[in-house]
């Protein structure tokens, strides 16, 4: 018990730092594809920082609330991960955030926030189902949902590469990446305004990044799970996937709504199919 | 003595109904019925209590006059029934009364022959049904004191109709006690076709042209379903010559089973409005809300689920259960589908309602241990949460003349009190750690060797989280420069929201005391081994596990944190209009942005069209898995 707190609080203090360590490469990785110098590597930190101490400035009480809750379910679904718990009660927790997050946009009646916050649900829309498949798949190999279990089976990955596949899609859709980025333009000049964003701001909208890392963080974890024999070769495989991102992001253009829900439904429940087939064509 | 208290729960509410119905004073009325109701609450904790469960019930002394009683009573309710279908056309009515007269004929004079059988049959199952009756019965009809007031006001009734509307509803919860507590399957039947017969009347209780026009709809659906039923028990003693439930249940050949099954099973998809008969539903949704609230959400639609779970065991590990939970799963997906693209709140929580049925039909086709645990525990928190949103649309309707949720913008500000209560309502709904989340976490886990089941569950899962959450968006929407206006709540509204708020949380809070006193029992009873353990919040199977605590630990600390800091903001913080891109914001007015109801590509009568098609399939499919 006091062995797995200690996980649980490491697990908590650290995931920001990588998070926003990874969100300050993934700019200067941008900006070197875009031919620029970009910012230094520890923008994101600075952005933060200084989100923190700027003036409160509110539309309604429900955004505080909406922002806190954010960040404290993406907290504990962190936390879940590091201690081993059921992989689908993460992803539930994971839900109840996303849903304070969207009605907290929906509710301050700026037609830029509630466009983003309708886009961010159908997002939501296009992953959640996904990330339910793949824990669906996973206990189809191992038998479990509990992550001590899971964690056992030292390569996933060659139970389930269609799987790792659409995780990397969900990483892309869920860090609002080109061609995905529809709820939050990623520059604020666009004619979105950044979208489900627009009305969060100051320290609040300090802590929905700060969650943004936790969440990117946890889809990562997820990628790296599929070789825990080896965590570090499942860490590089997790960053690899997140590079694949970076450039994907960089390559396409954004897309409709509607595309994204036909090509991820299709995608997502085709993969899922054929990868479940395999791995009993398998034993 | 404790077979009378049974018989009490039933005959009680059914007399005080009748006497009901000659009170003319409404101060003498409201009283009589608030001590039945106190009565009807009070005989549930008593049975909970005294009764010691799973145990069969025999009294000799009324059961001869009891019998009598109730088959000249299944006439009568026919007869009725054909008069109805006469005096308003609907001919398909007509066609299922004759249909059920001729073999009930048949089965009562020349087929039955008469022995005696236990009375009553009494397990958690129906202690947990009984208790939801009672209870959340109980406050709907309170709620319906201050409602139907309000009610006839403004549709201009005069003479009042209320004693009609709380006999039927009376004699509705005695009847519903009857269904699950009846041992002679015939007696089930009969109960049965009384909740038929008082949903007809409920929905058309306000006698305008649409009203009666969908409760002739229930009415030839339902008498449908109810023959099925009749079929099924003529079917049953056909094989093996009982009509005795308990009998029925400790079959061991079961190879002439599952056509039978199969009749009860469909009995069960009408009553719970089932793809392709959801139709009767949504139209039912005309009547008054306390209806649509007792009857077509928490209590009647809940007979056929508990219909299938009560004959599960005899049907488990065939190929008809596996159908059955396909099909199930199937109007999950579907319902939610057709929900996304509804903005009438009514419409919204009817198809959520039959979606959450679905879910449980799957999960009792499943079949396994933690499956029908599932099933239970998903009962009793949808019962509680739906009836409570429900209440809440109805006040929310009487205030501001609309169910439509993009009319329900900014309501924190004009209703704060019901609208607190109905984001508290969709929150048990759709949100972890609440029991309807934790028990649809335990169909996923169950249902994940079944990849068909489960990968229509999950994206059935996001299309209900999408249509809720977008409603908390527009019921909390508003800015500090809203309009504000402070709300009176009837007593009685008050009395009855506030309850089942109470009720929704702290039995999500207790839910694994609630599962170790009453699921697991029913899990014994039904002679599976129990996979799933509960403990201080936990709970867990071997292949994964649930902690309530921690999630509400985190909500607690987010309100404190957000509280905190909305308290130190209230000098500092600057309030603002919303960002308008440099445009003037005029509160209420201005710009008109809508929820995305995807009506370009979903349309509601083209979906319904294919997924009827669909439906009817399934059934044939699982007739097909019942003869093979």
């Amino acid at each position: 018990m006091m062995r797995e707190i200690i996980i649980f609080v490491i697990a908590i203090a650290l995931a920001p730092f990588i998070g926003g360590f990874l969100n300050g490469i993934d700019r200067k990785l941008t900006a070197f594809i875009q031919g620029r110098y970009g910012p230094p590597v520890w923008q994101p930190f600075y952005d933060v920082i200084k989100l923190l101490y700027k003036q409160k400035i509110l539309v309604n009480d429900f955004q505080v609330f909406s922002a806190y809750i954010y960040l404290l379910t993406a907290i504990l679904s962190i936390g879940l991960f590091a201690i081993k718990a059921d992989l689908l009660m993460i992803l539930f927790v994971m839900s109840v955030g996303l849903a304070f997050y969207i009605a907290g946009a929906l509710s301050t009646k700026s037609p830029y926030s509630q466009v983003g916050a309708q886009r961010e649900l159908m997002q939501m829309l296009a992953y959640e189902p996904m990330l339910i498949f793949f824990a669906i798949a996973v206990y189809n190999v191992t038998g479990s949902f509990n992550l001590g279990q899971i964690m056992k089976h030292g390569r996933l990955l060659f139970d389930l590469p269609l799987m790792f596949i659409l995780l990397g899609l969900v990483l892309t859709i869920k860090l609002k990446k080109s061609p995905f980025d529809l709820s939050t333009s990623e520059h604020a000049h666009q004619e979105l305004v950044r979208g489900i964003l627009t009305d969060y701001s100051g320290p609040y909208l300090a802590l929905i990044h700060i969650a943004d890392w936790y969440e990117m963080i946890l889809i990562l974890a997820m990628i790296a799970i599929l070789w825990s024999q080896n965590l570090l070769i499942g860490v590089l495989i997790a960053l690899a996937t997140f590079f694949v991102d970076i450039v994907i992001d960089n390559i396409t253009a954004r897309m409709t709504v509607k595309w994204m829900l036909a090509f991820s439904w299709s995608i997502s429940i085709l993969f899922t199919i054929i990868n479940i087939a395999y791995i009993y064509f398998r034993r | 003595m404790q077979s009378n208290l049974l018989l009490l729960s039933i005959l009680f509410p059914m007399v005080a109904g009748i006497i009901v119905f000659f009170l003319r004073q409404p101060s003498v009325r409201k009283g009589f019925i608030g001590v039945s109701l106190s009565v009807i609450v009070l005989l549930s904790l008593i049975i909970l209590g005294s009764l010691k469960v799973p145990d069969v019930f025999n009294s000799p002394t009324y059961y001869n006059g009891m019998d009598i009683a109730i088959k000249i009573g299944d006439f009568v309710l026919l007869l009725y029934v054909l008069y109805i279908s006469f005096k308003i056309k609907e001919w398909r009515a007509t066609f299922f009364a004759v249909l059920q007269l001729v073999p009930l004929i048949y089965f009562e004079f020349f087929m039955l022959k008469e022995e005696e059988v236990a009375v009553f049959l009494v397990d958690e199952l129906s202690i947990i049904m009984n208790l939801i009756i009672s209870i959340v019965g109980s406050l709907i009809a309170l709620y319906a004191f201050g409602y139907m007031d309000h009610h006839e006001e403004e549709k201009h009734v005069s003479p009042t109709r209320q004693p009609r509307f709380f006999a039927i509803i009376l004699v509705f919860l005695g009847a519903m006690n009857g269904v699950v507590f009846s041992n002679n399957l015939m007696w089930m039947y009969f109960f049965w076709e009384v909740t038929t017969l008082s949903s007809f009347l409920l929905i058309g209780h306000d006698q305008t042209e649409e009203t009666i026009k969908n409760a002739a709809r229930a009415l030839w659906i339902n008498m449908m379903g109810g023959f099925a039923l009749l079929l099924g028990i003529i079917f049953i003693y056909t094989n093996y010559n009982t009509v005795s439930l308990v009998d029925v249940l400790s079959i061991k050949e079961s190879a002439y089973i599952l056509l039978p099954m199969f009749f009860i099973a469909f009995a069960a998809f009408t009553k719970s409005a089932q793809m392709p008969f959801q139709s009767w539903l949504l139209g039912a949704m005309v009547a008054p809300t306390p209806v649509s609230a007792l009857l077509h959400s928490s209590t009647m639609v809940k007979a056929g689920i508990y219909i299938l779970l009560r004959f599960s065991p005899l049907f488990r590990g065939t190929m008809l259960s596996d159908f059955i939970a396909v099909y199930g799963a199937f109007t999950f997906l579907a319902t939610a589908f057709l929900a996304i693209s509804q903005s009438n709140a009514k419409r919204i929580l009817a198809y959520s309602t039959v979606s959450n049925l679905g879910l449980m039909i799957a999960s009792i086709g499943i079949n396994t241990s933690s499956a029908i645990a599932a099933a239970i525990l998903l009962l009793i928190f949808h019962a509680i949460s739906k009836a409570l949103l429900f209440l809440c649309v109805g006040t929310i309707e009487q205030h501001i003349g609309s169910r439509d949720i993009e009319d329900m913008k900014g309501l924190i500000n004009k209703m704060p009190i019901t609208a607190a209560i109905t984001f508290i309502g969709i929150l048990t709904l759709m949100a972890a750690p609440f029991g309807m989340l934790v028990s649809k976490w335990l169909i996923l886990e169950v249902a994940a060797n079944q990849i068909a089941v489960s990968v229509v569950l999950a994206i059935g899962s996001a299309l209900t989280a999408l249509y809720y959450t977008r409603w908390i968006g527009n019921l909390l929407s508003g800015t500090y420069f809203s309009k504000r206006s402070e709300e009176h709540m009837n007593v009685n509204i008050g009395i009855s929201l506030y309850s089942l708020t109470v009720l929704a949380i702290v039995l999500s809070f207790m839910i694994s005391s609630l599962y170790n006193m009453l699921v697991m029992p029913q899990i014994l009873t039904m002679k599976m081994d129990v996979a799933l353990k509960a403990a201080k919040g936990y709970l867990y199977t071997t292949s994964g596990g649930f902690m309530i605590y921690p999630i509400f630990i985190t909500i607690g600390l987010a309100i404190v944190l957000s509280l905190t800091s909305i308290r130190k903001a209230a000098k500092t913080a600057v309030k603002v209009s919303p960002y308008n891109a440099g445009l003037n914001y005029i509160e209420d007015k201005g710009f008109d942005v809508k929820n995305y109801y995807l009506t370009t590509f979903v349309t509601e009568e083209t979906l319904t069209k294919y997924f009827n098609y669909i439906s009817i399939a399934l059934i044939v499919v699982i007739l097909g898995g019942a003869i093979l």
